[in-house]
Order: C-alpha cells, then sequence, then structure tokens
C-alpha cells in the first residue's frame, strides 16, 4: 500500500536540493531526505548541515535523513554487460550517466521498500546541457520508470532561475573595474533555489553557490570531470548538442530497460534477487 | 590534434576497472582545479594592480 503523503528527496545537502525538499515538506506529511555515497563520493556528511536545518524548520518528525551507500549498485551499473555497452555507446558510458541512475534506481528499491508515493531531486533547467540528469528526456524517462511501479517523479525546482552573479568576471571583479551595469550584490535577478532558501530563513545569504558555505554544506564528486571533458571536449564539438542528446537518450533507455528487469526481479524474489544483494 | 588527445584521456578512463577509473577521475579533477585556480590567481593579481593604478 504505497503512501501518497510522503516523499523522497535525492539530497545533496546543496542549496537546489534542499529547496526541493523544503518545497517538498510544506506539501508532504513526511520527507525522507536520501543522501548517498561511494567510493568517490566524499564529504557525504556535509549534508547533515542543511538536513539539520530543515529538521528545525520543519519538525524532526516530518524530515528524516539517511546516508545510504550505493557502491556496489553503482558499480554494477556502471559495469553490467560492459563490452556490449562499450561497442554501442563508447564514451556514454563513462561516470555521471550509470552513476545518477543508479542513485533513481537506489531511490524507487527505498520507496518500494517504505511504500513511499512521491520522490523528487533538484533537477534545474539552467543546467540543461550535458549532464543527464538535468536533461527533460531523460528526466520523463526516470518519470516513466517510476510511474510503472505506482510512483510519481516530480522535479520541484527545474524551473527556477540559475543566479546570476556566479560567473568569472564577478569573481574576478571585472565588471567593477569597467563598471559595467551588473545587480547589486546578491541580487540574482528571478527567483533562484538560493533566495527561496533565503526567504525560508534556512540560509544566510540569497546566493551561495560557489562560496565556501557551499563546498561545507554538499557532498563532493569529482568524476564529472571525465564526462564533462568527454562531452565537451570531444562529442558535442563535433558532433553537436542534438545529435549528443539523441545518442544519451539510446543509451539511457537502454540501461533503464535493465534496470526495470532488475527491479522486477527484486519484486518476485526479494532477498534472493540480485539487486537485494548489491543493495543490503 | 586536440579531439586525439581528449579521445585518449577518455579511453584509458573507459580501459579502468571501477575504483581506478575514480582515482583516474579525481586526479584529472585536481590537475584542472590546479589550473584554475593559477588561472584564477593570476587574473586576481592583474585585476587587483590595474584597479590600484586606475
Amino acid at each position: 500500500m504505497i503512501n501518497a503523503g510522503e516523499i523522497a528527496v535525492l539530497y545533496s545537502g546543496g542549496s537546489d536540493s534542499t529547496c526541493a525538499a523544503a518545497l517538498a515538506a510544506e506539501k508532504f506529511e513526511r520527507v525522507h531526505l536520501l543522501t548517498y555515497k561511494r567510493f568517490g563520493i566524499s564529504f557525504a556528511e556535509n549534508s547533515l548541515l542543511n538536513a539539520q536545518k530543515l529538521k528545525d524548520k520543519f519538525g524532526k518528525e516530518k524530515i528524516t535523513h539517511s546516508i545510504l551507500d550505493v557502491d556496489k549498485l553503482c558499480r554494477h551499473v556502471s559495469y553490467s554487460k560492459y563490452l556490449y555497452y562499450a561497442k554501442k555507446y563508447g564514451f556514454f558510458l563513462l561516470t555521471c550517466g550509470p552513476c545518477k541512475l543508479t542513485l533513481h534506481l537506489r531511490s524507487l528499491i527505498y520507496c518500494l521498500d517504505e511504500h513511499i508515493g512521491c520522490v523528487c531531486d533538484g533537477a534545474n533547467k539552467n543546467m540543461a546541457g550535458i549532464f543527464p540528469d538535468q536533461m527533460q528526456e531523460v528526466i520523463d524517462s526516470l518519470r516513466e520508470l517510476y510511474l510503472s511501479y505506482g510512483i510519481k517523479y516530480i522535479t520541484p525546482v527545474f524551473d527556477f532561475d540559475y543566479p546570476e552573479n556566479i560567473g568569472w568576471a564577478d569573481k574576478l571583479g571585472l565588471k567593477e573595474l569597467f563598471e559595467l551595469d551588473t545587480p547589486d550584490g546578491n541580487d540574482a535577478g528571478g527567483m533562484t533555489t538560493g533566495k527561496a532558501l533565503f526567504n525560508m530563513n534556512i540560509l544566510p545569504a540569497e546566493n551561495v553557490k560557489g562560496t565556501k558555505l557551499d563546498q561545507k554544506m554538499q557532498i563532493r564528486c569529482f568524476q564529472f570531470i571525465l564526462f564533462h571533458i568527454f562531452a565537451n571536449g570531444y562529442y558535442v564539438p563535433i558532433y553537436g548538442l542534438d545529435k549528443y542528446r539523441e545518442a544519451f537518450m539510446r543509451f539511457y533507455k537502454e540501461k533503464i530497460s535493465d534496470s526495470r528487469r532488475m527491479v522486477d526481479e527484486y519484486l518476485k524474489k526479494g532477498k534472493g534477487s540480485r539487486l537485494y544483494r548489491l543493495v543490503h | 590534434m586536440k579531439y586525439a588527445f581528449v579521445f585518449l584521456i577518455c579511453l584509458l578512463g573507459m580501459m579502468l576497472p571501477w575504483r581506478l577509473r575514480i582515482i583516474y577521475c579525481d586526479i584529472l579533477g585536481w590537475i584542472l582545479q590546479g589550473i584554475y585556480m593559477a588561472y584564477y590567481y593570476i587574473f586576481k593579481i592583474i585585476i587587483n594592480s590595474l584597479k590600484k593604478n586606475k
């Protein structure tokens, strides 16, 4: 029996996922914050900082926070049928795509185990480009996957704006030097996740992206560098962004089909399934 | 030439097993972080000098 009043949040501790959690807390009876750790993801405990702020604001009964290990699962998702995928999709297998799918797969299992009816994350349109979790097509595919198990996947901060004053020119003070017309201080234009959290008294400033506080409040992962090098340094300049997205979607849809088979086996066999061994 | 270099970096990443690939990515990350920091601070010094002279 699925509980529609509860929601799981893929929670890194950063301003986007914290904002998603805060918005969810206003609508749902109970919010489960899920932070994931594995070899290569460091400082998972940083997420405790904003998780505590959410607990202080909305109550400990409403907010629960868990740090879950996905090392074995991520390894499996990244390397299962490796030669087949490597031959067919090449460098799309590198780091970020399989990793993000792992996090959603683990969240799906968590929701099924705990009978949670809804899941969300801090996906945002402004990061849409090369990274899988921020592409609308990928989000739609993941939404289908969740929905086939009766779980709703929402992206509450997808349409939020991105702060304007976090570029090189701002960091170096170039605009000030050349007296360029620029928004003052923390004014970031439209509604950003930082601004929403500041208005809720969760963050001390409207824009913390790129600051030391930002580093202290969320997990860190450097593996995106390799994926970034592949996409921005190789595939997109040669084939273009549209072809990149098409190819990525073909790869992702096939990986999602594999994941679906694993979840079906998990529901059928329980403790005897491969997924159970990878998750527990 | 540039694409061949990038291809080689990615190919090496593809050939590595799980943990080695992560360590490889982290090393690449720290190298790029070092270049980024050097670039940032050199610019910062130049811009501060320009501001003083302005």
